[in-house]
């Protein structure tokens, strides 16, 4: 060993700098990336730069040492075809941009890691059954935790105060637990504020606009979005929506203030995209999935929109601006 | 074991192992001269940079773990002084909206800060705001016996134990009293995942680890989170409960970390909290520089000792080729190759070395041909000598045949002619031709005698005169007969050298003068110069040509084509090997037509004594042979036949015998006494005159005179005469010599018989 060591600083750093590039050229890790939004979606390019701002602080460069597959979809229909495209490719690393996209890549693997990226309930969503130690081959970072659905009532009842009614919209197939993650503590927090809390389940795009008309009619109402990959989807109608019928809504992420939605409370998504990046570096340098806890963003950030509060007619309290990290003009 | 055939199987790789000897010598000497230094001071070099690089390192840690110390303790204190402003006034229910508005103000400020709760002084809770969940009013939850309210109220602040939300969240509640009792206490959920960021934020090599520990050497914080969420418990490692144990514990040692591994350990102590911060580093990274230099340097050592092998290589290389090129040229001189050369251009003493040899061997080669060309000149002098010798054996057969063919020519005309006057004519010349002969046999034994050495000059001063004068008389006739004047210039000299061979030389001088000169005169005179006596003979003949100076010395040399029939060409060559022999140099100066003069230079001394005349010779007495009886030995009976006439015409009565034992028995059965014994030297049966002698003598019981003739050439009989006393003629002997001997012998017996005593 020391031999050859010496044979090599013999041999001269030119050849062997040149031979290392050459050993590592097929080396290259690849990672497939699997992500349920279209690629033309606005909030797509912020995720692919975190990660890959994330990747390269930890040296993997697109152009050097690594490969990243990309696949876009523009419908949760496309999920399982994608999944098993990008697993068939067989990369070192996947990623899933949320639950429901880990869940349709598991499917496919149990062998290749995967890391979700943000997801509420991965343990009641079955990928994980424990958050310390991730026995399968899934990992990830969660977003909110089931008190958050009485945390969004609470922020929006101190932004309107005299919201009377609130809703809670969701798709049964693809929200946490079915939209029962969130229920309890949303209830109990509708009841504590005295507002009548009302779920709303939509399963397509075409029931968004009746659902929220409804709603809309309704005297002082309110509008929980919950995190779901079906509400990121379709937050360009149910913003839109939202603002037609004059609903004060609360979203789960920044992009959906950003957006024109009213105000939104949630983790830092890019931030977690990079966080994202530095498990992918560590699967990819051959730690275990097991080794990697399921870690919760531990930054929520509060967010108000205040276009549209002020399409909304609302005037904000002193404490409530002053409650939140940014606010758009 | 054989000890022959072990030394001789030891001897040859010896022989091999010599050759390289001194260049793997100078090699090895060299690269372990370069090797020793190199390894000495890289092994100093990587010891010093071991210690520089870990003092560096160590001290990187603990300035790293001190910040991160410093920064975890402003962020616990800034946490507190944050909660503090909710607590300068006592729990008032009318200000609830002012506190809600104040605890939501800090959350946005102190994002750590996950819920907040306000405790009144009874110990009641009164508020509770959350980032996660509704807020909570206007209950009053009691909490007074819980240690937080306790402590908080005892101690200012409270510090609670790590608890985890949701399995992953580490998280720690943290109560700050007011500044009066009676302001109660505000508490605060924090979630400490921060302080994992901060923790995991440092940069620490490729593997460093930080880790937080609480008092209780629970992990708070820990770069890799998984442990963190395992709760687990460090107390058993070693650099934790050093940390523990001291204040100032010792840093950068290596210990074993949580998974094991050997790690360099640095720990700063988290100020107020209790806490203590880990910063580990595997030894491996650490040192990682360190390896890299030591196998840097080891490389570098090896080209050095590669290059030292080198260098240590051509410079014995250097110093081994002349050496070599010494060693062979000098091997090949020593095998007797001496023009060999040695080219060595070094420039030093090597060369100079070189050179010395190549003169040696110069000088060598010089002296061997020298040699080479003596042996050659001896050999053809050798040569010339044995050339000269069968031409003188030729010359000597020639002029041996002339005389004897006159003879035979001459006794063939006795037979034929009656006449009494021709007869005595015939005789005359006969006579003449023998005396020839005769003369030719004498010249001949000189020869032979001075060229066997056999001839012992006898040394002794005398007064030149005498051999002056017995010249004179000796020459005078033949050179009056001859119509030349003569002339003996008298001289007082004396000198040193043997009288007799002396006389010979110039015997020999001026009867060639005499010969060779056919007006004028000889003119012998003596001349003083320094110590030598110089003898001169000079003549007023024909001379002699510059070129022929040299051979006139010569045997069988005549002057001249001419055959004059008188001289026997050997004059000079006697006188020659005579002056050789006496070391009297001769000098010759002639020229052609004006005569020559032959200088003897002899030694010249200071008179002493008186000069001792040669005794003279008596007259011949021919009665003395009178009825004197004869014994005549010989094998040849034309001899016997011969010897016996001329001695009975002499007078003498004789006896002969003719070969063996037999013929002396019947002398000696005949009864009288012998007067005289002649026997011939060589007899048949290996048996020499000496023993015929011998054994008369015995058979008549005296000593009976006697003398041998031999016809022998050389010099033995001579010698063996010479030892038994005896004379000895060399035939053929002329009759005027055999009376002269009879005579000298019988005279002998005469004078010594009266007066020895009978």
């Amino acid at each position: 060993m020391r031999r050859r060591a010496i044979f090599r600083l013999i041999a001269g750093a030119p050849l062997l700098s040149w031979a290392r590039a050459a050993s590592t050229q097929p080396a290259l890790k690849t990672v497939g990336v699997l992500i349920a939004l279209p690629e033309t979606d606005p909030s797509v390019s912020a995720r692919v730069a975190g990660f890959e701002t994330g990747l390269r602080e930890f040296g993997w460069s697109a152009a050097r040492n690594i490969q990243l597959r990309y696949r876009f979809a523009e419908d949760t229909a496309q999920l399982p075809r994608l999944a098993g495209e990008l697993v068939a490719s067989a990369p070192d690393v996947l990623v899933a941009s949320s639950g429901i996209v880990a869940a349709a890549l598991l499917r496919h693997t149990r062998t290749i890691p995967i890391v979700f990226v943000t997801t509420s309930d991965p343990i009641g969503d079955g990928l994980v059954t424990s958050l310390a130690r991730p026995d399968g081959n899934v990992t990830g970072f969660t977003n909110s935790l089931s008190t958050m659905g009485g945390k969004w009532v609470e922020l929006l009842k101190q932004a309107v105060p005299d919201m009377s009614r609130v809703g809670m919209i969701f798709n049964p197939d693809t929200a946490p637990g079915g939209g029962s993650y969130f229920l309890a503590s949303f209830e109990e927090a509708a009841k504590s504020n005295a507002l009548r809390g009302d779920t709303l389940p939509v399963r397509t795009r075409e029931e968004i606009e009746p659902t929220l008309t409804t709603l809309g009619r309704a005297p002082g109402p309110g509008l929980i979005v919950v995190p779901d990959n079906f509400s990121a989807l379709h937050r360009d109608l149910i913003i839109a929506q939202a603002t037609k019928q004059r609903i004060p809504a609360i979203y789960p992420f920044r992009y959906f203030a950003a957006e024109g939605g009213f105000m939104s409370y949630g983790v830092d998504l890019p931030d977690l995209y990079k966080r994202t990046a530095s498990y992918v570096d560590r699967l990819l340098k051959g730690a275990k999935v097991i080794d990697l806890p399921v870690q919760a963003s531990s930054r929520l950030h509060l967010v108000i929109n205040l276009r549209a509060a002020k399409a909304l007619g609302l005037t904000l309290s002193r404490t409530m601006l002053a409650r939140a990290d940014e606010i758009l003009e | 074991m054989n000890p022959g055939a072990d030394r001789g199987e030891f001897r040859k790789p010896a022989k091999v192992r010599a050759r390289g000897q001194l260049f793997r010598k100078y090699v090895t000497l060299f690269a372990a001269v370069v090797a020793v230094a190199l390894i000495a001071s890289s092994a100093i070099d990587t010891w010093f940079s071991y210690l520089e690089q870990r003092a560096l390192l160590i001290r990187m840690q603990q300035q790293q773990a001190e910040t991160a110390a410093t920064r975890i303790s402003q962020f616990i204190k800034e946490i507190e002084s944050q909660m503090g402003w909710l607590t300068q006034t006592p729990w008032d229910n009318n200000s609830l909206e002012e506190w809600q508005f104040d605890s939501v103000r800090l959350l946005r400020q102190v994002p750590a800060i996950t819920e907040l709760a306000r405790i009144d002084a009874t110990g009641h809770e009164r508020a509770r705001v959350s980032r996660i969940a509704v807020d909570v009013v206007g209950t009053r939850t009691d909490v007074s016996r819980d240690p937080m309210f306790v402590q908080a109220m005892a101690n200012k602040r409270y510090h609670g134990p790590i608890y985890f939300r949701r399995e992953s969240e580490p998280y720690m509640t943290l109560a700050i009293a007011g500044s009066r009792p009676g302001y109660g206490v505000v508490a605060g959920e924090v979630n400490l995942k921060f302080i994992w960021d901060l923790v995991s934020e440092m940069r620490l090599g490729m593997q460093g680890t930080a880790f937080v520990v609480d008092s209780a050497a629970r992990l708070i914080a820990h770069s890799d989170i998984s442990l963190v969420l395992r709760n687990i418990d460090l107390s058993h490692l070693a650099h934790v409960q050093a940390a523990r144990i001291s204040d100032a514990p010792e840093q950068g040692t290596i210990a074993k970390s949580i998974n094991g591994q050997s790690v360099l350990t640095a720990s700063a102590p988290v100020p107020s909290l209790g806490w203590t911060l880990f910063i580990e580093l595997p030894v491996r990274e650490a040192y990682a520089p360190l390896y890299a230099s030591v196998l840097r340097s080891g490389a570098l050592l090896l080209a050095a000792l590669v290059l030292a092998v080198l260098a240590g290589i051509f410079l014995a290389r250097r110093m081994i080729v002349p050496i070599r090129v010494l060693r062979d040229g000098a091997a090949r001189i020593g095998r007797g190759d001496l023009t060999q050369r040695i080219s060595i251009d070094t420039g030093d003493e090597l060369q100079a070395l070189g050179d010395q040899f190549n003169s040696m061997a110069e000088q060598l080669q010089d002296l061997y041909s020298t040699l080479e060309r003596k042996v050659e000149q001896r050999t053809a002098q050798l040569e010339l000598a044995n050339q000269a010798k069968s031409r003188f054996l030729a010359a000597a057969s020639h002029d041996l045949r002339q005389p004897l063919h006159a003879l035979g020519l001459f006794v063939a005309q006795l037979r034929e002619s009656a006449g009494v006057k021709e007869r005595s004519h015939i005789v005359d010349r006969v006579d003449a031709a023998i005396a020839t002969m005769n003369d030719l046999f004498n010249a001949l034994l000189d020869i032979s005698k001075l060229d066997a050495g056999a001839l012992a000059p006898k040394l002794s001063d005398f007064p030149i005169r005498q051999v002056l004068r017995r010249i004179e008389t000796t020459f005078a006739g033949a050179a009056r007969e001859k119509g030349l004047s003569f002339r003996i210039i008298p001289s007082d000299a004396w000198v040193r050298s043997d009288s007799i061979l002396l006389e010979r030389i110039l015997l020999n001088l001026i009867s060639n003068a005499i010969r060779y000169t056919q007006s004028g005169g000889i003119v012998v005179g003596c001349r003083k110069r320094d110590a030598w006596l110089r003898i001169e003979v000079c003549d007023t003949g024909r001379g002699i040509p510059e070129d022929q100076h040299q051979k006139i010395f010569g045997e069988f040399y005549r002057a001249g084509e001419a055959h004059q029939g008188t001289g026997l060409g050997l004059g000079l060559a006697i006188v020659d090997r005579l002056c050789g022999l006496l070391g009297h140099p001769i000098q010759l100066a002639s020229k052609v037509g004006r005569g020559s003069r032959f200088t003897v230079m002899v030694p010249a001394v200071q008179p002493t004594g008186k000069a001792v005349d040669a005794v003279p010779v008596a007259p011949v007495a021919i009665d003395r042979f009178r009825d004197k009886l004869i014994v005549v030995v010989d094998d040849d009976p034309l001899v016997l036949d011969g010897m016996s006439s001329l001695l009975r015409s002499w007078g003498c009565r004789v006896l002969t015998a003719a070969t063996g034992d037999g013929a002396i028995d019947d002398i000696i059965r005949q009864g009288s006494v012998p007067d005289l014994i002649v026997s011939d030297y060589r007899l048949p049966e290996g048996q020499t005159g000496f023993h015929v002698i011998a054994k008369l003598r015995g058979a008549f019981k005296t000593d009976i005179p006697a003398f041998v003739i031999s016809g022998d050439i050389n010099a033995e009989p001579l010698q063996v005469a010479r030892q038994n006393g005896f004379h000895l003629l060399h035939k053929p002997v002329a009759p005027m010599t055999l009376r002269a001997m009879l005579n000298r012998m019988l005279k002998s017996d005469n004078v010594a018989a009266p007066t020895a005593p009978s």
